[in-house]
């Protein structure tokens, strides 16, 4: 008796609460590759900016993670990560006609926003003739249909849980809106699935293959 | 031993996972607090279009059951205005480059504004109202039907006219999964808003199946708009408050 008590003890411990938790899994990518329409280049790094409202609390758990990763994938390739000052510098270009959200409102400037991105691209083009192309990224939330655990939106893929049987559930999931401004002025925009799960799920390295996928069209040339 | 294996078995069940929250129940609100102070009473995105008609149906009947049940009741919109006025009172509440709320910055206000209105109309706890969206979950067996259940709520989860006896030898043999379904909550709150009680009452799912598997959000035209249904969720939710079983301290 007393070993069976040990055994209901056991199992209470080792099931615990996760046995009802789902399990979840990194998004990927189920699209061929983007290919972008620019000459041959050797940029030392790559050049992308999360436009609003990446940082608000919605979002920012997502977009710093996919920041994180990014540094990774590019450290990888030994790339220089500009992320950080083509941010800086949209920052500031939206900071000399009065900053991108109001203060006092938190209502952001749209106006501002689209100037504050053609003078970031620009002027980065200006000052750098390896520069071919920046990535302008932006996160949206829209619904989502997952079957059997697996949502499939937007060029990803990702599955959420190991349900028996057959499931069907309806959520939402965050997308990115990936505007590729070129040397040229063309603008090539892709739409890319970023997480199916909730924020408090991002973990590290779980946008490695969504991050290739968007960064990779902005690599040095072969 | 198999009486023990039972015992077991009630005890992993019984335990649960998660700690409920040691909500009020309506006499426990009402020995403690009299005067209630009605906020607000929201809709959320997306469905704005019912906001006008689904205010003018529960604000009344929310303001009668809290009466019946003891309350004295008291109109704190002004709660908003406050809050409105303290915000742009105060300058860098948002960060111009990512409009970032601040947040400590924000409850330090909204916990004044609370505090000021509390004073001014001489209100006990606060009610903050409305209606929000759940997963309805669903799952098809013999035993439960073609259902999905939510706060106290149960619809059929199938679009009318779809044959069920057609969908059990093909597509929904074996399905769980959750629907989005609408529901009331009352949630109250004392003056530093903490909770003190939160209930809610399922009004109807906002889609369903159609033939084909396919989720179907239902049209304008039929959502919300039968009043019987609507009252029946403001009846779960007061059921609700007044069952609420309290831990003993």
């Amino acid at each position: 008796m007393k070993n069976l008590i040990i055994a209901g003890m056991l199992l209470l411990g080792i099931t615990g609460c996760n046995t009802l938790e789902p399990i979840f899994f990194d998004p990927r990518i189920t699209s061929p590759a983007i290919e972008l329409p620019v000459d041959e280049s050797q940029p030392d790094g790559v050049h992308f900016v999360m436009l609003p409202p990446a940082f608000t609390d919605a979002f920012s758990p997502y977009t710093r993670q996919f920041i994180a990763d990014s540094a990774e994938f590019l450290a990888k390739k030994q790339l220089q990560n500009h992320q950080a000052e083509t941010q800086q510098h949209l920052y500031n270009a939206a900071g000399s006609q009065g900053g991108l959200y109001s203060s006092a409102t938190g209502m952001l400037d749209t106006g501002v926003l689209n100037y504050a991105i053609k003078k970031t691209a620009s002027d980065l083009f200006e000052s750098d003739p390896d520069v071919q192309g920046v990535a302008f990224i932006h996160p949206y939330r829209e619904n989502i249909e997952r079957v059997n655990g697996l949502a499939v939106w937007e060029n990803t893929e990702q599955k959420q849980s190991v349900i028996p049987g057959t499931t069907r559930a309806t959520g939402s999931a965050v997308t990115l809106k990936v505007n590729y401004i070129l040397r040229n002025g063309e603008v090539v925009s892709r739409r890319v699935g970023l997480d199916a799960d909730e924020a408090q799920f991002v973990s590290a390295g779980k946008y490695r293959n969504i991050v290739a996928y968007v960064l990779s069209p902005l690599l040095p040339s072969l | 031993m198999n009486k023990l294996l039972v015992f077991i078995l009630v005890l992993f069940a019984v335990s649960g996972c998660k700690s409920t929250p040691d909500y009020l129940n309506t006499k426990s609100l009402v020995t403690n607090y009299q005067t209630v102070g009605l906020v607000s009473f929201d809709v959320p995105e997306g469905l704005e279009y019912f906001a006008p008609k689904l205010k003018q149906f529960y604000k009344p009947r929310i303001e009668t059951e809290l009466e019946k049940a003891g309350f004295k009741t008291v109109d704190a919109s002004s709660f908003y205005t406050r809050l409105k006025e303290l915000k742009k009172e105060t300058p860098d509440l948002y960060n111009s480059n990512t409009g970032q709320l601040n947040e400590a910055l924000y409850d330090q206000l909204y916990n004044q504004a609370l505090k000021e209105t509390k004073e001014k109309l001489n209100v006990d706890i606060f009610l903050f109202a409305g209606i929000d969206i759940t997963q309805a979950h669903f799952s098809n067996n013999f035993l439960l039907g073609y259902t999905a259940d939510w706060y106290g709520q149960s619809e059929d989860f199938l679009e009318d006219g779809v044959d069920a006896g057609d969908v059990l030898g093909s597509f929904f043999v074996e399905k769980t999964g959750h629907l989005p379904g609408a529901y009331i909550y009352l949630s109250f709150k004392d003056t530093e808003y903490k909770d003190l009680s939160f209930v809610g009452g399922g009004i109807e799912l906002l889609a369903r199946f159609d033939d084909d598997g396919n989720a179907k959000m239902k049209t304008a035209e039929y959502l919300f708009d039968d009043e019987a249904q609507l009252a029946n969720a403001l009846d779960l939710a007061f059921t609700h408050l007044a069952n609420i079983k309290q831990r003993k301290k």
